[in-house]
């Protein structure tokens, strides 16, 4: 590989590569919806997602790049979070010779189900740089609780 | 020694990540259309700040890297599908660009540059007058 050659001072270690390998495969074939990445074969419709669960809340990101706040729309129903709205089309004038246009717009919507019902007062989502984070907090009931055990 | 025990102990996850991080990229999706004597480049970054882009232009050759910030490790992921990794991309300018009027405006992670074509470079009509 020539990553190895660039640097040879680096050490080089072949599992490194193999992992590598392994996770592209599970990105080329595993459920989710993006098959190499941003590119030539890639025209899916739906925004690519994270979702993390700490002990007291649920954390979704979602690539939106282009979308305004009104393009878009947040909701939660008990554990479901949907995610919705239009990606515009770049604004090319018609008389332009257009050379490449990899971007998609369209309609999209996102279900995600979470484990447990969430709080829909208090979900807050907020719109930087083109990245959707929506805070879900865990209601009291599904927090993690620590016994105290006490010695008799 | 030490220094290899370390990279040992720190090895299968972290330090892949880290390594994979240094020497992989995505390639931003781009689009490309030309008017008269303009280039209008969109280039999409989400998670990519003004202030986290660099756009330079050396020789023939014009480098856009925006950085991002890894998902925070706290907690585990349950979907993960965003890709952690910065954007980098290379275009190659010929002679008839005006390296020194590039515009780049940076919006909802979107990065739409500008080039202009160079006065002595665009087509022109030449009068022909009767001999």
């Amino acid at each position: 590989m020539n990553s190895s050659k660039s640097k040879p001072n680096e050490l080089w270690d072949p599992f490194v590569e193999f992992e590598r390998l392994e996770e592209e495969f599970d990105r080329a074939f595993g459920p989710t919806r993006d098959f190499f990445g941003p590119g030539l074969l890639d025209r899916s419709i739906t925004p690519a997602v994270d979702v993390q669960e700490t002990s007291d809340q649920f954390i979704v990101t979602a690539d939106l790049p282009g979308l305004d706040l009104k393009d878009l729309d947040v909701s939660v129903t008990r554990n479901i979070l949907t995610l919705s709205g239009t990606k515009r089309e770049p604004q090319i004038p018609d008389k332009a010779r257009v050379h490449r246009n990899e971007l998609w717009a369209g309609e999209f919507r996102r279900t995600l189900s979470l484990p447990v019902a969430v709080n829909a007062d208090a979900v807050s989502a907020t719109l930087t740089d083109g990245v959707l984070t929506v805070i879900l907090p865990k209601p009291e009931e599904a927090k993690p609780k620590r016994i105290s055990i006490t010695a008799k | 020694m030490a220094e290899s025990k370390e990279i040992e102990s720190k090895r299968p996850a972290e330090l892949a990540r880290q390594q994979d991080r240094q020497r992989r990229y995505i390639h931003p999706r781009t689009a490309i259309w030309s008017t008269e004597g303009k280039i209008v480049l969109k280039l999409e970054m989400p998670g990519v700040g003004q202030e986290s882009l660099s756009i330079d232009i050396e020789n023939d050759t014009m480098t856009i890297h925006g950085s991002r910030k890894s998902t925070p490790t706290e907690g585990k992921l349950i979907i993960n599908e965003r890709r952690d990794a910065d954007y980098a991309k290379a275009f190659t300018l010929d002679e008839s660009i005006d390296r020194d009027s590039v515009d780049a405006v940076m919006e909802n992670g979107v990065l739409t540059l500008t080039l202009h074509e160079l006065e002595a470079a665009r087509p022109r009509k030449i009068p022909v007058r009767k001999g």
